[in-house]
C-alpha cells in the first residue's frame, strides 16, 4: 500500500494500540501522519490549541455551543489543504480517517459553499468530511455568494452580512461540520441561523484548528 | 493483510483451546463479539473464520484415543537414545504413526545395547504398551497426561536384546552421531565448571546444570537466557556480520547467504526446542526478506513461524517452552515502540525484563504456582551479563575449539569457566536475599482472562504515553493476583486431604477461612529410592503450592518411620514450619525444634483443638507409640491413629470411651494387626480412610479389615483406589469427600 499523500510505501505497525482491534486504516505513511499535529488540549469551548483555560473570542456568548478541532493547522497542514481544497485533490480526503472519532453525536450539517464556489471547486470539503464519518449530510443551510473568508481581516469577516439562509425548519442538537476553524466567525453565523429555525442545539467539528 | 496476520493466529489458538480444555467455553462469547469488530474489515474476516474453524478441526483430530495395535511394534527412531541415569530409553514413531516411549532399566546384568541404534533406523519391539504414570494428587505434574499430549501413546519396556531388532539409519541419524560425537570431544577438553553452561547454552541440554542453579533462574523468571532462544540466535547473526562483513571478507549479500544456511544447522544443533525453532524460523524469514529488499511486519513473520510449527506438529500447543517463547516475543514485538523511545541500556533491560514478567505470569503461576516478583532486579544483573559477555564468549570459543590449538583453547575454558564461576555464585549469594516468593496457589485458565484483559489495556495506555491511567490499571492488574490469592481466606470451607504418597501416611488439613495449615505426617518415598525427597518434591510440596500455601503452622509425626515422617526434611526447605509436635518416644533426628506431647495433651489454633489420646506410657514399640490425635472439624470427630496397633486401641478406647468420630484415618495402612472390631464399635465412625501403596509388597489393606469395616458399615476410601482423598467441611458439617482419581 502505497501513501495516499506522498506515495511512499506504507509500513503498517502492530502493536498494543492496533494488535487485538482492527481500529481504522491508515492510508498515511508514518512521516506524514507526523507532520500532522493532534490537538491534545485547547481552549474547552473552540479547541484553540493556545489556550488551556477559555479564549477571550469565547467569552462572549454565541449561537456555537462548542466546537471539536482534530488537528493543528501548522505548515504541513496548510499544505495538505491546498492540494485538497484549492488544487482539488479529492481523494486526499481518505487521509483524514484515522484522525476522526469514532463516534460523534447530533445530526450533521456540512457548511454550505455558495453555487458559485462549488461549480469552482467541484466538491464541498464539508461534506467529504461528513462523509468520511459516515454521517448522512444534512442540507439545512443554503450559502449567498460572497468573497472568500481566507482573504479577509478578522473584522472584515465579524462586520460582514451573514451569509446564510434557512432553508427548513430543523429540530434536535446539530452537528456544524467544517474543515478549519480560524476566528470562528463562519460557524458562529451558520450556528445562529440554525438556531433561530428551530435547533436545539449547535456544536462544531473542523479537521484543523488555526 | 500486511501486519494483522496474527489475528488469524489469535482465532487458530482460540479454536484449539475449544477442544482441548472445557473451560474455555467461557471465552466463546467474548470471542464472538470480539469477531463483530471485523466483520467490515474485508478479507481479513474471513481468513480469521477459516484460521478458527481449522484450529478446531486440526486440534478435534489429533484428540481421538490412541489404539493399540498389539505387539510386535514396527517403526522408526525418531531421536537417538538417551540414558537418564537408570534407564536408557528412546521414542519410537509406529507406522500407525502412534509414539512409543522404549525403555530399557539398566541394571545388575542387564548392560547397554542401545547406544548402537541411530536415529531413523527400522525398528521391531515385542512387549506390552503400559501407561505412564498418572498424577494422583492435586498440583502433581501429570506425566502420562503430559506425554499422551505430545502424541505418545505408552511405554514399552525391553528387557533383553532379543525382543528389539533395529536397522539402519536416517541422514538424520549421521547428523545427530556427529552432534554426539563433537559434544564428547568438546567435554572431555572443556574446563568441568565451563562444559554443563556451554552444553546449555550451545546443544540446548541442561542436564548438567546444577538443579539448584536450574531452579533460581525458573524463579528469577530467567530461564529464559538458558533455554537457547531469540537472544541466542540474535547474537549468532550479529557474531557472523561482524566476523565475515565488518571484516571485509565477504560482501552483504554472501553474509545473508551465509546466516540463511547457517541458521538450520545452528537449530540442529541446538537441541531443536520449540524456542530455539521459533527464533531460527524467524531470522531465516528476516533474511529472505532483507535479501529481497523487503521490508517486512514483525508479528507477520513471528505468526508465520508459529503456524508452521503447529502445522509440522500440533502438539507444540501444549509445550511450555512454545507456550513461554511466543507469549514474550510477541509481547515483546507490541512493546517495539515503545522500548525504543528510551535506548539507556538499564531502562531498556528494565522494561524488557518487566514486560516479559508480565506477559508470562499466568503462564508461569499455571505451571509453577508461585513467582518472584523482585526477580526483574535480578534480571538486570544478568541479562547484560549472559547477552554481552557469556554468550558470545561461548560461541567464539566454541568456534575457537575447532580452529586454535588445544593447549589454547583449554586455557580459555579455565579463565571464562573461573570468571563465570564468580559471577554465578555472587547471583545466587544476591538472589536468596531478594528471593522473596508470591505463592498464589492454582491458577486456572477462567484467570486468564481478566488478567490478560488488565494487562492489554495497561500496555495500550503505556504506548500511548499516558502514564496515570497505565498505572491505574497496572494497580487492576495487581488486584486480579490479590483478589486470586485471598480467596482461601474467604472461603468457608476447610479441606482434608489424605494425600496419596504411596506406602505412607500424609494429610494436610486446611482450616476455614485459611485459619491455619496443619499436617499430619510426611511420608518418604520407599527405602530402595535415591532421592529421598521425592515425594517432597513431587507431591507434598507441590500440592501445598497448588494450594497457595507457604507457611504450614504445625506438623503432627505420629512416629518415627520413613513412611511417616520421610518428608518432612524435604518439606523444611520449600515451607516454613512453625511447630513440630512427637511422640516422647520419637528417637528420630528432625534437625527442627520438637515439641514433645503425649497423652493429655493439646494443641489449640484459632479455637480449634487437636487432643493427644496416646501415647500415655512407652508400649516399647514404634508402631505402639504413634501419636493419636483426637480433633472437631466441621462439627465432626476425627480420628487420626498412625500405626497404633489392636492393643494400642484397645487403651485408647478404655481410657477415653466413645468419643465422637465421624472419620477415621485408619491406622497402620488397613494392617490386619489393627482396626478390631470392638475400638470400631466403640467409636462408629461413618467414613474410614486407607493410606496404603498400590500393589504394595505388605499386602494393605488386609481383606480382614476390610471386612470388619464393610460389617460396621464404614464407607472406605483408600488412596491406592482413589488416588488423594479430600473431604471437605464447613463450620458445621462435612460436605463432600472426593477421590482425585475417581470424584
Amino acid at each position: 500500500m502505497k501513501c495516499v499523500y506522498c506515495f511512499q510505501p506504507v509500513h503498517p505497525k502492530t502493536d498494543w494500540r492496533n494488535a487485538f482491534l482492527p481500529g481504522r486504516p491508515s492510508r498515511l505513511c508514518e512521516e506524514c501522519m507526523n507532520g500532522f499535529e493532534v490537538i491534545t488540549e485547547g481552549c474547552p469551548r473552540c479547541c484553540n490549541p493556545r489556550y488551556s483555560e477559555t479564549c477571550p473570542d469565547c467569552r462572549h456568548d454565541s449561537a456555537l455551543l462548542s466546537n471539536t478541532s482534530l488537528l493543528f493547522y501548522n505548515d504541513f497542514a496548510k499544505e495538505w489543504m491546498a492540494r485538497f481544497k484549492y488544487r482539488g485533490d479529492y481523494e486526499l480526503i481518505a487521509s483524514m480517517s484515522v484522525f476522526l472519532p469514532y463516534f460523534v453525536r447530533g445530526k450533521a450539517v456540512p457548511v454550505p459553499l455558495s453555487d458559485v464556489r462549488v461549480e469552482e471547486r467541484g466538491f464541498n470539503q464539508a461534506e467529504a468530511i461528513t462523509e468520511l464519518l459516515m454521517k448522512r449530510p444534512r442540507p439545512y443551510l443554503k450559502r449567498s455568494h460572497s468573497e472568500k473568508q481566507a482573504k479577509k481581516s478578522k473584522q472584515e469577516r465579524e462586520r460582514g452580512a451573514n451569509p446564510f439562509l434557512p432553508v427548513q425548519q430543523v429540530r434536535g442538537n446539530l452537528l456544524l461540520i467544517d474543515d478549519i476553524y480560524t476566528t470562528g466567525t463562519t460557524m458562529k453565523q451558520a450556528a445562529a441561523v440554525l438556531k433561530e429555525n428551530g435547533a436545539d442545539s449547535v456544536r462544531g467539528l473542523t479537521l484543523f484548528h488555526s | 493483510m500486511k501486519g494483522k496476520w496474527h489475528f488469524p493466529l489469535l482465532c487458530f489458538l482460540l479454536g484449539a483451546s475449544l477442544i482441548q480444555f472445557s473451560t474455555s467455553w467461557v471465552i466463546l462469547p467474548f470471542f464472538l463479539v470480539w469477531m463483530l469488530f471485523f466483520i467490515r474489515s474485508g478479507i481479513l474476516f474471513p481468513v480469521m473464520l477459516a484460521a478458527f474453524f481449522s484450529g478446531v478441526l486440526v486440534y478435534s483430530l489429533s484428540a481421538e484415543p490412541i489404539e493399540d495395535t498389539g505387539s510386535p511394534y514396527t517403526g522408526k527412531i525418531l531421536s537417538p537414545p538417551k540414558y537418564n541415569g537408570s534407564a536408557e530409553s528412546f521414542s519410537l514413531k509406529t507406522d500407525e504413526g502412534v509414539i512409543l516411549d522404549i525403555t530399557h532399566f539398566v541394571g545388575e546384568g542387564s548392560s547397554f545395547f542401545f547406544d548402537e541404534f541411530k536415529a531413523g533406523a527400522e525398528c521391531r519391539v515385542q512387549g506390552e504398551i503400559e501407561s505412564f504414570p498418572a498424577a494422583s494428587n492435586p498440583g502433581e505434574f501429570d506425566y502420562s497426561g503430559f506425554m499422551q499430549k505430545r502424541g505418545y501413546g505408552g511405554q514399552v519396556e525391553v528387557e533383553h536384546t532379543a525382543e528389539i531388532t533395529c536397522d539402519g539409519s536416517s541422514l538424520l541419524g549421521e547428523f545427530y552421531e556427529r552432534r554426539e560425537m563433537v559434544m564428547d570431544e568438546l567435554a572431555g577438553k572443556t574446563s568441568t565448571i565451563l562444559w554443563p553452561w556451554m552444553k546449555a547454552l550451545v546443544f540446548g541440554e541442561q542436564t548438567e546444570i546444577r538443579e539448584e542453579t536450574l531452579q533460581a533462574f525458573r524463579e528469577w523468571g530467567a530461564s529464559h537466557i538458558l533455554a537457547i532462544s531469540g537472544l541466542h540466535v540474535g547474537l549468532l547473526c550479529g557474531l557472523i556480520y561482524v566476523l565475515f562483513y565488518r571484516s571485509g571478507v565477504m560482501t552483504l549479500s554472501q553474509v545473508k547467504i551465509l546466516i540463511l544456511s547457517v541458521l538450520p544447522i545452528f537449530a540442529f544443533v541446538a537441541g531443536s526446542q520449540p524456542s530455539v525453532l521459533r527464533a531460527s524460523l524467524m531470522a531465516c524469514f528476516m533474511a529472505i526478506m532483507w535479501y529481497l529488499k523487503l521490508k517486512p511486519s514483525m508479528t507477520d513473520i513471528l505468526s508465520a513461524a508459529a503456524f508452521i510449527l503447529l502445522f509440522i506438529n500440533p502438539s507444540l500447543l501444549y509445550n511450555a517452552g512454545f507456550q513461554f517463547s511466543f507469549a514474550v516475543t510477541f509481547s515483546l514485538l507490541l512493546s517495539a515502540d515503545f522500548l525504543g523511545r528510551d535506548t539507556r541500556a538499564w531502562v531498556l533491560s528494565l522494561r524488557v525484563a518487566l514486560i516479559s514478567q508480565l506477559a508470562l505470569l499466568p503462564l508461569q503461576l499455571y505451571y509453577f504456582y508461585e513467582f518472584s516478583p523482585l526477580s526483574s532486579l535480578i534480571n538486570l544483573l544478568l541479562v547484560p551479563y549472559f547477552t554481552l559477555f557469556f554468550i558470545p564468549s561461548i560461541f567464539l570459543l566454541f568456534l575457537a575449539f575447532f580452529s586454535l590449538p588445544e593447549f589454547v583453547y583449554e586455557a580459555f575454558t579455565e579463565i571464562l569457566g573461573g570468571i563465570h564461576v564468580i559471577f554465578i555464585d555472587t547471583v545466587l549469594y544476591l538472589g536468596e536475599g531478594m528471593n522473596v516468593q508470591w505463592v498464589t496457589g492454582e491458577f486456572p485458565l477462567s484467570w486468564f482472562l481478566p488478567y490478560y484483559l488488565c494487562f492489554y489495556v495497561m500496555m495500550d495506555h503505556i504506548v500511548k504515553g499516558e502514564n496515570r491511567a497505565a498505572f491505574c490499571y497496572g494497580a487492576l492488574l495487581s488486584l486480579v493476583l490479590i483478589v486470586h490469592s485471598s480467596l482461601p481466606y474467604i472461603n468457608e470451607e476447610g479441606k482434608v486431604t489424605f494425600l496419596d504418597v504411596g506406602q505412607g501416611d500424609s494429610a494436610v488439613i486446611e482450616l476455614p477461612h485459611r485459619r491455619g495449615v496443619i499436617i499430619v505426617d510426611a511420608a518418604g518415598p520407599p527405602h530402595f529410592q535415591e532421592n529421598r525427597d521425592k515425594i517432597a518434591e513431587n507431591i507434598l510440596v507441590p500440592f501445598l503450592n497448588s494450594r497457595g500455601i507457604r507457611k504450614v503452622d504445625a506438623v503432627f509425626i505420629t512416629h518415627n518411620d520413613s513412611d511417616h515422617n520421610g518428608s518432612f526434611a524435604g518439606l523444611l526447605e520449600d515451607i516454613d514450619v512453625g511447630r513440630l509436635f512427637v511422640s516422647p518416644y520419637d528417637e528420630g533426628d528432625y534437625k527442627f525444634k520438637k515439641t514433645e506431647l503425649s497423652a493429655g495433651d493439646t494443641y489449640g489454633i484459632e479455637g480449634y483443638e487437636f487432643r493427644v489420646l496416646s501415647p500415655g506410657k512407652d508400649h516399647l514399640d514404634k508402631n505402639d507409640n504413634s501419636l493419636v490425635l483426637h480433633t472437631a472439624l466441621g462439627g465432626k470427630g476425627w480420628l487420626f491413629t498412625g500405626d497404633i496397633s489392636a492393643g494400642v486401641e484397645k487403651t485408647v478406647q478404655e481410657a477415653h470411651g466413645p468419643l465422637p468420630v465421624a472419620i477415621l484415618k485408619v491406622a497402620h495402612h488397613g494392617s490386619k494387626t489393627s482396626t478390631s472390631e470392638l475400638f470400631l464399635d466403640t467409636f462408629e465412625p461413618g467414613i474410614g480412610i486407607i493410606s496404603a501403596g498400590r500393589n504394595n509388597r505388605y499386602g494393605h489393606p488386609h481383606p480382614e479389615v476390610l471386612r470388619t469395616l464393610e460389617k460396621a458399615e464404614v464407607e472406605v476410601w483408600r488412596t491406592d483406589r482413589h488416588g488423594a482423598v479430600t473431604v471437605t467441611f464447613t463450620d458445621s458439617n462435612i460436605a463432600t469427600v472426593t477421590g482425585f482419581l475417581s470424584p
